[in-house]
């Protein structure tokens, strides 16, 4: 038996996110077409399909016909649990873009460093403050009053809900992974699905009013 | 005759058109627009054979001679335009330095041609050493991922300019003929160590790290756009959140699910044992070892009664343990030590206790709780839910997987 094949097709029924972050292995062998093609295949006949986000770095296992009433239900639950806890997701990004050092929002195979995220939060009150919503939320409940327990329970959470994995030997150093693109990917179609005005548009309204 | 009036009439007909052809070749790739007014020029062109039309749109497209010929004209201009520092020491090796060497040593000049000679060879290394320079500022353009600029749409800016300086330094560096090198080299021997082997060499060497270091700032470029247009993402939902604090997207109206939405999560799949595989059969048969249970007899009641003492000094009272807890503790025990993985639904049956789903998942989630927190961490506990029907913010629990936390 082909075993990165039953790698795969595992990854996958465990509702695992497979990036070349999370899974180099079944990363790579899902990204051979015919290969993809005989898990899509195997994975069709127990009603499933593997997708894959637009900018190709994360496969996933979606429903072959999700129009049917009680998949539709399912999907409109499991949306329900992802955007309970967006808000504490969305200030994270901010978080690490303005205190991670490319300045840039986190992309999937970024590495980020909690000692560097911590340095810059320490000297920003507003990041700070930032910290102590996200901690304080639902989605990480820590109760840790210092800023360095405060971000690493963040960060643990936030590998937990596979958007980063582990990486080097430090244990201070994450890898994103393609999650992330399918976070933002779900973010774009709620922004357009309930007409949040960006940048540009809200400069627009207020300049017409 | 012939021949002479018709390269005397192809001229003219360059000349006449001089403005179609020119704005052809510097803004539309050769391609001349199909119009009234050019109709002309292209009627000329092509009788001169000095066009030639593009097989899918038929679009008139300037003969490969012409446009070589306009690249030649063009060439002085464009080394100027790019870097004028660098083009103006080839300028002055190529069209003073070395015609004046070659004159010295025409006629003998023995001084002259020494002192010309160490012009050349400093000139050289000068026009070396600026395109390594050069180039490496590129390449530290890169390395530094323009984070010293922290908006993304100015860093993007100062990563189009850069960009745009690196090409029209690559233009410079094309603009180099090896040929032209070569020839002007001509038979002396330290001439053509250096124009025809030692620059070349830097000049190819240049050059292709310049083209890759072009491409990886197109590359961050690209990469700062997305990043730039994720950031606007963020903004448009950090917005929402402060603007309305009890924000929270919502998609009951939705008819088609479109693609993002459609993940499978929560989709548990456990392996059940297949008994009848004898291939399985040592493996299962040192599973059941120990779930070896002596027969029950209704008169020696199950497990050790516990003695409770009361302080008010009323009489003392004897608990039996209730079967379910016990039951419960077992299972528990069973994935802690045995790394068991299984659900409260087939643990029930295997169980064989009269008792509700409901009540067993309860007692289950009870015993887990009473756990000290070390062994409570060493289980992973995923209910299998549903939101209600009527009441989306309420969850119905139809089962509970436990398993040892991996």
């Amino acid at each position: 038996m082909d075993d990165t094949f039953a790698l795969v097709c595992q990854l996958l029924l465990d509702n695992k996110m497979i990036c070349s972050s999370s899974n180099a292995g079944a990363f790579d062998y899902l990204s051979v077409e015919h290969q993809h093609e005989k898990v899509d295949q195997h994975m069709g006949r127990m009603g499933y399909r593997v997708a894959r986000t637009h900018d190709q770095n994360t496969f996933y296992l979606s429903y072959l016909d999700a129009s049917q009433p009680h998949l539709a239900n399912r999907i409109k639950s499991q949306f329900r649990h992802v955007v309970n806890d967006l808000e504490p997701i969305v200030k994270w990004l901010r978080l690490a873009m303005s205190a991670g050092a490319t300045g840039r929002p986190v992309s999937p195979g970024e590495i980020i460093s909690e000692i560097e995220l911590l340095a810059s939060i320490e000297h920003s009150s507003a990041q700070l403050q930032t910290l102590v919503d996200i901690a304080s939320s639902r989605f990480v409940n820590s109760k840790s009053k210092e800023p360095k327990g405060m971000l690493n329970a963040t960060i643990n959470r936030l590998c937990e809900q596979g958007y980063f994995v582990p990486a080097g030997n430090t244990g201070t150093q994450y890898k994103a992974t393609g999650k992330w693109s399918w976070l933002y990917e779900l973010m774009t179609f709620i922004q357009m699905h309930m007409a949040l005005p960006d940048d540009d548009e809200q400069q627009n309204q207020m300049e017409l009013m | 005759m012939s021949a002479e009036h018709d390269a005397q009439a192809a001229i003219s007909a360059l000349y006449n058109h001089r403005q179609t052809i020119v704005r052809a070749h510097i803004n539309d790739r050769g391609t001349i627009p199909d119009s009234e007014d050019t109709n002309a020029a292209i009627t000329a062109l092509k009788s001169h054979r000095l066009v030639w039309f593009h097989p899918e749109d038929e679009a008139a497209q300037l003969n490969g001679f012409l446009s070589q010929l306009l690249d030649h004209t063009l060439r002085n201009f464009r080394r100027q335009m790019a870097s004028e520092i660098i083009s103006g020491i080839l300028e002055n090796l190529q069209n003073h330095l070395v015609v004046d060497y070659l004159e010295a040593k025409k006629r003998c000049l023995q001084q002259d041609q020494e002192r010309l000679k160490t012009e050349i060879t400093g000139c050289i290394y000068d026009l070396i050493d600026r395109l390594i320079q050069s180039v490496t500022v590129f390449a530290q353009y890169l390395s530094s991922g323009f984070t010293y600029v922290s908006d993304l749409e100015l860093r993007m800016r100062e990563n189009q300019r850069v960009i745009r300086m690196g090409e029209k330094l690559n233009d410079v560096i094309k603009e180099f003929d090896m040929e032209e090198l070569d020839h002007l080299a001509g038979n002396d021997e330290d001439l053509r160590r250096l124009l025809s082997r030692t620059l070349p060499r830097y000049i190819e060497r240049a050059q292709t790290e310049l083209v890759n270091t072009l491409h990886q700032l197109t590359a961050l470029l690209n990469s700062t756009r997305e990043g730039a247009k994720r950031s606007r993402l963020i903004g448009a939902f950090e917005r929402a959140y402060a603007n309305d604090k009890g924000f929270e997207p919502s998609i009951d109206g939705l008819v088609n699910i479109p693609r993002i939405l459609n993940w499978v999560q929560n989709q548990t799949v456990l392996p059940w044992v297949n008994s009848g595989d004898a291939s399985a059969e040592l493996v299962l048969a040192g599973y059941c070892q120990g779930l070896v249970k002596a027969p029950k007899t209704d008169d020696e009641p199950e497990g050790t009664p516990v003695t409770i003492e009361d302080a008010t000094e009323l009489p003392s009272l004897e608990l039996r343990p209730d079967p379910i807890v016990s039951a419960a503790d077992d299972l528990i025990q069973c994935v802690l030590i045995d790394g068991l993985k299984t659900t409260a639904s087939k643990s029930l049956i295997a169980s064989e206790i009269d008792c509700p789903m409901s009540l067993w998942m309860g007692v289950l989630m009870n015993c887990i709780h009473s756990l000290s927190s070390e062994k409570r961490g060493r289980l992973k506990v995923t209910f299998i839910e549903e939101n209600d029907f009527l009441y989306p913010d309420n969850y119905s629990v139809y089962d509970i997987v436990i398993g040892p936390n991996l």
